[in-house]
Order: structure tokens, then sequence, then C-alpha cells
């Protein structure tokens, strides 16, 4: 990712350039609905939340510093603004419920997905975000505000982590290869 | 090699599971259904960029004093997470509980002693009297590196500085030694060390007889030596090094430890002296509350949704045992520390029963303060004060736990 032109993007979007804007979401859309997606486990809502984030940012942009930080900057807003929609749906009882009520043709998919949900948002965030939407270390790294190698060695443990999980649950690579 | 020989099964997995639903973004249709927000954007074309607020400068008061003082409340307070039962086995029956009783019956020290700081030796002597929870130190008279400090009723501290013809007044205990050297302190010793090793001998200047004990705490890479008189069971001497081996001069060591000493009267009172420069000293807060890498992001929430937001992830933390989250989120101490909290404290944080709204309180100068009903692991309900503060750091808006507010405290002993 080449950090200057989007520093130069972001100051052009400051300085009410649309089409700056236009590119940058276009950059961290699919990103930014990852990281909704992490919180909210519903893909829709995560959407609503990338967009809404989006728009927060339109009317905030000015205030950012840290040109070369907008895509941490922009993660920040999208996870309150996710954490907020959880809030206000009570979602997060409801969680559960919708990954077990999952039909049986889905059941790997579904205990993978839970897997991933089970881990607390310092892994899940980074491997969301690489899953969902192929995202390279680097962005992943912008939009988390960390190295690439920490991105790189959160993706370790969290796979690890989910490795263990599944193993509980009676899963391992042979099993991948039998669904 | 078969899928379940390596790992690119669960990356093919995980692909799956979570990348099935693509969303593509369509500028087009966000510009449609946040028309507002993108005119808004449009509206500053033209106008000067500049952003956020000036940077301000801010200056720190640096000084020796205040570091010694700071490295003697250190080494008080690496106790506090220090800990371990001792060798119980050992012959003439000495156990810390013995210590632990001896000094129940203390109300003041005098600790004589040399602090060590990058190779710069500094020699001291402390007079202190404990407050009125035994918890930690109330009056405090500090002398030492040419400069003396006291901790008066008034709660004010006074750094007098002869050299420069200086007082700082702190409206504050600046010096504090938490937790108090009396029961506290081995109680909470004894929890957190290990490798102790007991020794019996007699003290080289005055031949009396003495248990010597040695213990480590491994997470902390510290390590201490205690000597106790056999007879009154209190320690009588203490060195710490800020290694796990013992190695090299102490950082701290407590050459001669008086209990309950005649004290001249007013040692606790400060008069300032005439013609010097008398210079108030602000409260400085702690370094972390200025850390951007600390805390949570508040951007895109009002202040109250951000003070929620926070306490919520703080105690979703705290429940989960999520500790790097945790000391991101109140960064008192590190995940290592919260960890160690964790498994010392009898009790726990179970389940939050309330969030009240986060409230500016009188007195409070750090920040709202939301009061959290939480039910602990032993059954009991108690309300925790949670102070948060809410900062702008190079533009950004985010907030962090500062504490606690008032008489209840959490997991803190």
């Amino acid at each position: 990712m080449d950090l200057s032109s989007e520093t130069e993007l972001v100051e052009a979007a400051q300085g009410g350039c649309l089409e700056s804007f236009a590119a940058l979401y276009k950059r961290y859309y699919g990103a930014m609905v990852a990281l909704g997606y992490s919180v909210l486990d519903d893909i829709h809502l995560a959407e609503d939340a990338a967009q809404q984030s989006f728009a927060i940012a339109c009317g905030d942009l000015s205030k950012l510093k840290s040109k070369e930080k907008f895509g941490c900057w922009l993660a920040g807003i999208c996870r309150n603004v996710a954490k907020q929609m959880r809030r206000r749906q009570g979602r997060q009882s409801a969680l559960d419920e919708s990954v077990t009520a999952t039909p049986k043709r889905d059941s790997f998919d579904c205990t993978v997905r839970q897997a991933v949900w089970s881990l607390k948002p310092f892994y899940r965030e980074p491997i969301v975000l690489r899953y969902y939407d192929n995202l390279p270390y680097e962005q992943i790294g912008n939009v988390l505000g960390i190295s690439v190698q920490a991105v790189n060695g959160r993706l370790i443990r969290a796979k690890k982590k989910i490795k263990k999980y599944l193993e509980r649950n009676g899963i391992t690579g042979g099993d991948y290869e039998s669904v | 090699m078969k899928a379940s020989e390596n790992d690119n099964w669960l990356d093919d997995a995980l692909e799956r599971a979570i990348g099935t639903e693509k969303k593509e973004a369509n500028f087009e249709s966000f510009k449609v259904r946040h028309g507002q927000a993108v005119e808004k954007l449009i509206s500053r074309a033209g106008r000067d960029t500049a952003t956020g607020s000036p940077n301000v400068w801010r200056m720190i008061m640096k000084s020796r004093m205040t570091k010694l003082a700071a490295a003697a409340v250190f080494l008080v307070a690496v106790g506090v997470v220090g800990t371990v039962v001792l060798e119980k086995s050992a012959a003439p029956a000495w156990a810390i509980e013995d210590t632990i009783r001896a000094l129940e019956q203390v109300s003041s020290v005098k600790i004589s002693g040399i602090i060590s700081d990058g190779g710069k030796v500094t020699e001291f002597v402390m007079w202190a009297t404990p407050d009125e929870d035994g918890t930690a130190s109330d009056l405090l008279r500090f002398e030492g590196g040419g400069q003396t400090s006291v901790v008066t009723v008034s709660g004010k501290t006074y750094r007098y500085h002869p050299g420069t013809n200086k007082v700082y007044v702190h409206q504050d205990r600046s010096i504090v030694i938490n937790p108090w050297l009396g029961s506290e302190f081995f109680n909470t010793v004894r929890k957190f060390t290990e490798s102790w090793e007991v020794s019996y001998g007699r003290d080289e200047q005055t031949s009396r007889a003495c248990i010597f004990a040695t213990c480590v705490h491994p997470l902390e890479a510290k390590s201490w030596w205690f000597q106790f008189d056999a007879q009154t069971k209190l320690p009588v001497r203490f060195k710490q090094w800020v290694n796990s081996n013992f190695e090299g001069e102490p950082q701290f060591y407590a050459e001669q430890i008086e209990y309950n000493p005649q004290m001249t009267a007013g040692i606790f009172d400060f008069e300032i002296p005439e013609h010097v420069e008398v210079i108030e000293v602000v409260q400085e807060q702690p370094k972390y509350f200025d850390d951007p890498n600390c805390g949570m992001s508040a951007e895109g929430l009002t202040d109250e949704q951000a003070c929620l937001q926070i306490v919520e992830d703080y105690w979703r933390a705290v429940i989960d045992g999520d500790w790097d989250y945790l000391a991101r989120l109140r960064p008192i101490a590190s995940a290592e520390r919260w960890a160690l909290k964790y498994k010392f404290n009898d009790s726990w944080p179970e389940e939050v029963i309330a969030i009240g709204e986060p409230l500016e309180i009188q007195g409070c100068n750090i920040g709202p303060v939301v009061v959290c009903t939480v039910r602990y692991s032993d059954g009991e309900i108690k309300d925790i004060q949670l102070i948060v503060k809410l900062r702008r750091i190079d533009g950004n808006r985010s907030c962090v736990i500062a504490g606690t507010y008032g008489g209840t405290k959490d997991f803190e002993r």
C-alpha cells in the first residue's frame, strides 16, 4: 500500500475533495465491513456499520492530524459504531443462537465460525480481516495500527487457538478433506 | 502432502466459513444514503485544511528527589505483586505469619538506607506513619540527596532543596509507602514470590540471632533479601534487586529499620524558610494517560457513549480474562500483572449487574465517574466507581480507565 499517496488522498479529502474520499472509501470498505463483521457476526449489520463509519469520517475527517493513520482512525470509529449497534440490538445473546441454529449441512463451517467468534477481539479481528476479504497483511496492519510482523504473529496465534478449539470439537485436517 | 499434514486446510476452512459473503464497495449508494455527511465533506472545499488544536508543550518536572522518592515507594509497591509461603520445614520454627503478627503492633517506622540509581548512590533516612486503614503511609519525612521532603498532616507534600533555595509544594501526598511496611506488606509478599530460602545466623553488628530469607519474583525479575530479628520477628534489614538473580548492587537497601522510633516533635511539619522561592507543583497525571497506545478510540461516539463503551469493554475483559486488552484499557498494570491479580485474588468480578450513567463529580478532576454494580465470585455485590479519562491525542479522541473513585476498590489490595 502506498502510504504517501494515501496521505495525499486524506489531505485532499480533508480539503473537500470527494473523489479522494471515494478512493479511500473503496480502499477501506472491505476492511471496515470485515471489522464490523468481527464485532457483530452479521454481514448485513456489518455493512451498515461500515457505511455509518464512513459517514462519521466524512464529518470528522478535518480533525484527523496523523493523516498516515487514517485506516487505524477509521477502524476505531467502525469498532465503536459496531459495538453501539450490538448494544442497541442486544445482539450478543442472539449471536450464539444464530450460530447454533445453522442447518446441519453447514455444521463444519458453523463450528469454524464458532471457533473464530470464541476468540478475543485481539485475535478475532485480524482473522476476520484476513479471511473475509483476503486483505494483505500490510493493510491489516494499517487498520489495526500494528506492524506486519505483529499481524503475522497474531494470525499464527489465533490460528493455533482455532485449531485447538476445532480439535476439542473433534475436527482435524482429515475431517476437512471429507467435508 | 495430505491436507491434514499442514495448515492449508485451516486457511481454506476459514476462508469458506468467513469469506463467503463479500460485499462490494459502492460509493454511489453511500452518497445517496449519507448525503448530509457527503455535503459536509464537500463544504470544506477551498477552506484551509489545518486540522486539530495546536501543540501544547507541557513542562514535566524532573527532579532527582522525585526519582529517589519514587524508587523508595516503588520498592514497597513491588512487594504487592510478589508472594509465596516460606519454607516452613526449616528448623527453628519461624514462619512469615510471626512477622505479620509482629508488624501489627507497628505504628511508625524509621528506615535508613541506600538507593542506587543508575550507578549513583544516595543515602537516605525516612520516617513514616501509616494511614487509618494501615494500608499505606500517611505522614512521611524523607531526607536524602541534599533534599528534604515532608508529607504533612494537611496532605500536602513540601520538597525543600537548599542547594537551589527552592521549595516545591505538591497538593497531594507525592511520596507514599504503599503498601505500608506492616502486616499488609508481608501478607502480600507471602502471596506473590517464590524460591524462598531461609537460613539462620547472627546480625553482623549486634550479634543478635536472626533469620535470613531470600525470595524471587520471577515474572517481574525482582529479588529480595530480608533479615528478621529472631526475637521480635520484625524485619530489620532488606534489599531489593531489579533482577531475579541478586546480581550487582541492590537498587534499594534498607540498612536499618526501627519500629515505633522516638521522633522529635514536629518531624512531619514543614515551615517554609524565609527567602526561598516557592513553586506550586501542578499535579502530574500518570504518563499512560497520554499514551496513544493505551485506551480505546472514542471516535464516532459522544463522551457519554465513549464512557459507557469503555466501561463495558473493561468489565468484559476483566470477566473474560483478556489481560492484553485489559492492560490497554486500564494501563495501571501490564497484562502479566493483571494475570497475577487474577491468580492471587480470592474473589474476582463475575457479573456486571448494572452500569450507571457517567457523572461529573466535584473533586474528581480526571474525568467522568461511572458507577458499576458488580457481583464477585464470592457472591459479594459491590458498587465500583470507575473514572474515565477522555482525551484527544494528535487530534484523535480516545479514552482510558484511569482508576477507581472513592473508597470502594475493585480488586486492588
